[in-house]
């Protein structure tokens, strides 16, 4: 799909009607009542039209996170949970985000920016995000910035504030720390409106539409853009990357980040929490089976309720 | 070191979530000795006050607008901050 923007709109505005001829992209979509007029009026008129459409396009950004694998086993080692051998992946739900995301540029134009917080290593899952479709990745370099989700949020919103955005997407939370906060805290950051868990999504000039999940309830939020929309499970179904995506994708520009080089109110980007401890949920005890008479096994169990379980 | 703790009640089908009921639990333990707070944003606040002292809250804050009935976010933290 040819994608319209308002530069190369200008550009082919240029070369064709100079030339006057039409390119046969614009041909194809209007029939022949719609072209009153000289060639050279009809080209200026489908070039304004186009133009406008070249106005609505949109410039997304996805929030997206390196996240362990759901699959993996958590083991703790020095109060961390360990990352060795682990299987990392991108965080589902910000992959709904990103299908989303690829699917309203699709339709209306525009550019998808992937930006995430993460190791050196997050290349690889900003990789496959573009090679899904996304046509850009930035990663903020995380090795040695003490973050937690208030610190993140507002090295996000200083990253996107200087590149400027339409609508940003995220997932509603992610599969490793599930706290949930970055999200609706960048949204607050950047002072636009968010709605969030959706599983509906419907774009209407500078207007929104979202169905979010409520527990079990459906909610539909209309909204102004921009805006900040978190997905929910239910959203789309994430398409794989293809094989000329794959290939594309390692061409397509990735920006490297330091958190050093941002306009940031150091105090406020600070950490505000601290992981004082970290376990495993205690394992689940096995039960134990009476045996003898029903009367033995109730003598039995009222005694093990006082002695054991001390509950009477 | 005592501390202040807010916490917002939430409602579902007519009824204080229990998870409200939890998190004044905790934010007992956390308060050693400091002020639980516990606030409800809507216009039905008197009906769950009684419950929420009961159940520990050491003061009961009821906002009662009608915008707030129904969570949005702009909306709630406006209530919470201002």
């Amino acid at each position: 799909m040819y994608v319209v923007t308002s530069r190369n709109v200008s550009l082919l505005k240029r070369i064709h009607v100079d030339r006057g001829w039409l390119p046969r992209f614009f041909m194809n979509h209007y029939s022949l009542e719609e072209r009153p007029g000289s060639m050279h009026d009809r080209a200026i008129s489908y070039f304004e039209k186009f133009q406008e459409m070249g106005e609505t396009s949109m410039n997304i950004v996805v929030l997206l996170k390196r996240t362990f694998d759901t699959e993996e086993k958590i083991n703790i080692a020095n109060n961390r949970i360990s990352e060795e051998g682990v299987k990392f992946i991108i965080n589902p739900y910000d992959e709904y985000a990103l299908e989303e995301a690829i699917k309203i540029r699709d339709e209306f134009g525009g550019e998808v920016t992937v930006i995430s917080f993460g190791p050196n290593e997050a290349e690889k899952e900003i990789r496959t995000a573009l090679a899904m479709g996304a046509d850009k990745g930035i990663l903020i370099n995380s090795e040695g910035v003490a973050s937690d989700e208030a610190a993140i949020s507002h090295i996000l919103a200083a990253v996107i504030k200087d590149r400027g955005f339409d609508l940003i997407l995220g997932g509603n939370v992610s599969v490793d720390t599930g706290a949930g906060q970055v999200a609706s805290r960048v949204a607050e950051l950047l002072d636009i409106p968010q709605v969030m868990t959706i599983t509906k999504l419907t774009i209407e000039g500078n207007k929104a539409v979202a169905e979010r999940d409520v527990e079990g309830d459906v909610e539909v939020i209309e909204t102004t853009l921009p805006a900040l929309f978190t997905a929910q499970q239910g959203l789309n179904e994430p398409r794989y990357p293809s094989l000329p995506g794959i290939m594309k994708a390692k061409k397509k520009p990735l920006e490297f980040v330091n958190v050093s080089e941002l306009n940031l109110d150091q105090a406020q980007a600070k950490a505000k929490t601290e992981v004082v401890e970290l376990h495993l949920p205690p394992a689940k005890k096995a039960g134990r089976i009476l045996n003898g008479d029903k009367a033995e096994q109730v003598k039995q169990l009222v005694q093990l309720l006082r002695t054991e379980a001390k509950v009477i | 070191m005592s501390k202040n703790v807010l916490v917002l009640a939430e409602v579902k089908d007519g009824n204080l979530r229990q998870v409200t009921y939890e998190a004044i639990h905790a934010a007992k333990i956390i308060s050693q000795g400091g002020e639980v707070t516990a606030a409800f944003l809507g216009t039905d606040g008197d009906k769950y006050a009684k419950n929420l002292a009961e159940y520990g809250a050491d003061r009961v804050v009821v906002v009662k607008n009608e915008a707030l009935n129904q969570y949005t976010t702009d909306a709630y933290r406006q209530a919470l901050f201002s």
